[in-house]
Order: structure tokens, then sequence, then C-alpha cells
């Protein structure tokens, strides 16, 4: 069966324009990151326990710095829910009862995903999470959800 | 540990503080408090509450600042100073110590710590981190909340439980009885562990403690004077004294925070041996459910003291009865029924208002034993805690 040329092309075309809509609107996902000279594996119980005092340290020893983003952030708070798996209400009253007992104190916080990424890259120890749009060859992702 | 040790670890402690500050490095500071006021229906003998028939905003009410400081290298430092509304608000050191990461499963405590009797005893004042209005009084007695010593937590998981364990060691020197019989003793050489298993949903733990307690309570010191006076020997009398008896405490609990679900529950029994004190078994059950930013729930609480008949058998028949006597004078039982309303009207801060009704089952005490009435308690307490 002959296809008109034109319809042809047509559908071929929204095909591809399709296509392009489509990968725009894929969600983007969220990714764990550490310094890049940090060679280690990493589980997102791991991770929990890291971002919740319960370690101090990453999986084989050495020492862990977790960086939260701002408490307003739209990816802290997806973190919060798929990785710490408490909402802020719970996490706020998790940590009262550890900072009020001397168990330990919050992560601390950077409110700009830059400046937190540059935290990262510069700092051996560091553990954080961004916006995969943000990533770059001067972080290592270990994790991403 | 003594006085001398605790002083100078608390001036230790705080000129590190303030050297931090002159040199601008990096101090947390944060706090809690509550505010919270209370009545009871009308004042009977039966006397379970703190309250008054007349609404008072100070017995629970507090406020407390604390600094954590780290130091580098696995140590920090932590100071919180407290103010209750009972002594008007005047800042006490709360606590004082060092920590110190000695490997990354273990952390060492040394100053004052707490001990972890129960699932809250950790945070007994920070009444944001709590479900209730306040921690229900059939558990929460214990005569001290902190020792001075050291205390060693270790982290660990397995598969998806987080284990915490917290070993202490340490004694401490307090005035007990304060409301009845205000009394100056120590309790030694006090060690215990309290292991609480964790999934995201269930938290579980078991406590035991066991101390040397000598506490010379002027009535149970007259009592043992008496019996010495009519014939009795010294180390017989010694069974009534609480001189550097072994006093022991067990407890259980679990906490279920479940979808909007919050159930908890926990019990205990304690014991001083060889003294007039009775053993007592506690427990209590909390159900609670969450709507939005509010939180109904009830809790059912018992204490009961067991009756002691055994010490007297050990003195001559003649002073039998009157030993059996002062053991039995001081049973008591009571239950609590409560009913309350949790709610978080802002995301540092909550209104909880919550009403207790206590019954009375067997107090001899208040009556001097002389008979045995049933008698009901009503309170309502409404208070706003708060953490900064």
């Amino acid at each position: 069966m002959k296809i008109n040329p034109l319809v042809k092309n047509l559908f071929i075309s929204s095909s591809l324009l399709g296509g392009v809509l489509l990968s725009q609107t894929s969600y983007s996902e969220t990714a764990v990151i550490i310094h890049p000279s940090n060679n280690i594996e990493i589980s997102a119980k791991d991770i929990q326990r890291i971002f919740l005092g319960k370690s101090k340290t990453f999986p084989e020893g050495k020492k862990a710095v977790p960086i939260d983003q701002a408490v307003s952030s739209d990816t802290r708070e997806k973190f919060n829910t798929k990785i710490l798996k408490k909402n802020n209400r719970k996490l706020k009253t998790y940590w009262a009862r550890r900072v009020f007992t001397g168990k330990g104190i919050p992560p601390k916080v950077v409110s700009s995903p830059e400046k937190l990424k540059k935290l990262v890259e510069n700092n051996p120890n560091a553990i954080s999470y961004v916006d995969d749009s943000l990533l770059d060859e001067t972080v290592k992702v270990v994790y991403r959800f | 540990m003594n006085r001398v040790f605790k002083y100078w670890l608390g001036i230790v402690v705080s000129g590190l503080f303030f050297q931090a500050s002159a040199y601008g490095e990096d101090i947390r500071w944060s706090g809690f408090g509550s505010i919270t006021g209370g009545f009871i229906d009308e004042s009977h003998t039966f006397r379970n509450s703190d309250y008054t028939e007349d609404f008072e905003f100070r017995k629970d009410s507090k406020l407390a600042l604390q600094a954590d400081m780290d130091l580098e290298e696995g140590l920090s430092a932590t100071v919180q100073i407290l103010g209750k509304g009972v002594d008007d608000f005047k800042p006490k050191l709360e606590w004082s110590y060092l920590s110190y990461n000695v490997a990354s499963e273990f952390t060492l405590r040394a100053g004052r710590v707490r001990v972890p009797f129960y699932m809250y005893s950790d945070y007994l004042d920070v009444g944001y981190a709590q479900p209730f209005s306040a921690p229900p009084k059939t558990i929460y007695t214990v005569p001290f909340s902190a020792i001075d010593g050291l205390s060693l937590l270790h982290s660990t998981y397995v598969k998806d439980w987080d284990i915490l364990t917290n070993i202490i060691f340490g004694s401490v020197s307090d005035t007990f009885f304060t409301t009845t019989a205000p009394t100056a003793g120590k309790v030694d050489h006090m060690y215990g562990i309290n292991t609480q298993a964790s999934l995201d949903w269930l938290s579980i733990y078991i406590a035991y403690f066991n101390g040397d307690v000598d506490i010379p309570h002027p009535l149970i010191e007259a009592n043992a004077d008496d019996l010495e006076a009519a014939g009795a020997s010294a180390e017989a009398a010694s069974k009534l004294r609480i001189d550097g008896d072994k006093g022991t405490f067990l407890g259980v609990g679990f906490t279920i925070d479940y979808e909007n679900w919050i159930i908890n529950a926990e019990a205990s029994r304690g014991e001083i041996e060889n003294s007039l004190a009775l053993e007592t078994k506690q427990w209590y059950l909390l159900l609670g459910y969450r709507v939005g930013n509010f939180q109904p729930y009830i809790i059912y609480e018992e204490v009961e003291s067991e009756k002691n008949t055994s010490t007297a058998s050990a003195f001559p028949g003649f002073l039998q009865p009157s030993i059996q006597a002062a053991f039995d004078v001081q049973m008591f039982e009571y239950n609590a029924t409560s009913l309350g309303l949790r709610y978080d009207f802002h995301s540092s801060a909550a209104l909880k208002v919550q009403y207790t009704r206590f019954d009375d089952i067997v107090d001899l005490t208040s009556n001097f034993g002389t008979f045995d009435v049933k008698e009901d308690l009503h309170q309502l307490t409404v208070g706003v805690d708060f953490i900064f």
C-alpha cells in the first residue's frame, strides 16, 4: 500500500517530536554523591544510617560527613521519604531525641545545591545528594533514586 | 565518680566552651521548653497528682538551653542547663559531659549521664519529643534520673534492625523523697544496660540496672532504732534500713509508629533488698492515632507494691507483728486512665491537653494504715511543648 509521502513525513516528524518531548518530561533522578577518590560500595541502608547519625563512618571504616539540603528543598523531601523513611515531623522528633540526649546532632545544612556539590568535590569524607541535572565528573555517584 | 570530680569536669567543660566561643569555633545552640499547667478536682488524701485545685503553671513548666561543641578528633562536649518551674526556673547544670568516639561503633561519655531506665528516660524533660502530656506517673517515678559516671554507647545493625546499647557505670548523690521526707542519700557502684532494637516502625528494649542504695529515710531509721531498743540485733535492724542494700531494676517496652498509629507499652519492676522498701511492679499502654496535625491518645497505667512476708519472720516472735505492720502500711496500688490530644500547631511546637482519672485501689499510707478508702482523682493539664 502506498502511503501518501506527505502523511509519511508528518508521521515521522511527529514521532521524532514525540520522542524529544518524552525525554524532556522524563522525571529527574536524585543522586547520592561522594568525593571521586572515595572507592566505596554503599547501600541505601548505609546511607540512611549515616544521615540519621547512627553511623559515623562509611561501610569500610572511613569517617563520613553527611550534608543535607535545606528543609524546604523538594530533593531533600524526596531523600527523607525514600532513604530515611521518615516524614518531616518524625525526623524532627527523631533529632530532638538525639540532640537533647547528647547522642548526636543533625547533619550540616547547605542551602545552595551548587555550594553543596562544591563541598563534596573538596572533601574526601563528604556525602550528600543532588538532583542529577547538577552532576558532572567532579563528584562520584554511589546511589540513585 | 564523686562530687569533686563532677565539679571539676563541669569547670573543664565550661572552660572549653568559653575558650571556643572566644576563638569563634562552632558551637551549636539548641533548647526546649514546656509551659504546662493543671489542676485537680478536689484535694484528696489520695495524693497522686502534684497539682492542686487551683490551676497553676509552674509544676511541669521548664526551659532548657544546650550547647554542643565539636572538639575534633572524635571528641565533643555537651552542656545542658535546665530551669524548672518548681525551682523558679533557677538554671541548674543538667548535663555536662565529654563524648569521645572510641571506635566507629562506640562512643564513650563521661560526666553526668542519664540512666536509660525507660523509653523516654533519656529525654524525660523534652515534652515535644513525647506523645503524652507527661510521662505516665506509675512508671516514670524512679527517684533519680542521672548518675555521675560513664556511659558507653554501641551502635550496630543486623539486617534491617538497628541495635543501640547503652551501658552505664557510676554513682549518684542526691536528695530523695523530696515531696514527703527529703533525705540525702546515694546509690553507689551502679551499673546497667539498656539494649534497644529498632526497625523503621518498631522499637523494643530491655533494661537492667543494679546499684548499692544508701538512703537513711527518717521513718525507716526511726523504725529500725525502735527495734534495736526493743531488743533486736543491729544486724536484724539492718534488714529494714536502706543501708548499702542492693537495688535492682528490670524493664521492657516497645513502641510502634506505623502509618498513623502509635502504640507504646512499658513494664518494669524494682526493689531494694533487705530493706523496708517494698518491691513494685508497674506498666502502661498508650494508643494514639494521627489525623493531620492532631493526635488523640488514650493511656491506661497500673502500679502496685508486692506484699513482703519474709523479712518479719527473721525477727524474734514478739517483734514480728509490728515489723509486718511496718511493711503492710506502705502497700499501695492504683491505676489511671487518660484521654489526651496533641496538636502540632507549629513545626516546632505542640499543644497538649490531657485528662487523667486516677483510681485508688490500695493506699494505706495516706490514711495512716487505719482504713483503706477507695478514692478517685480527676486531673486536667494543658500545655505547650517546644524546641528551638
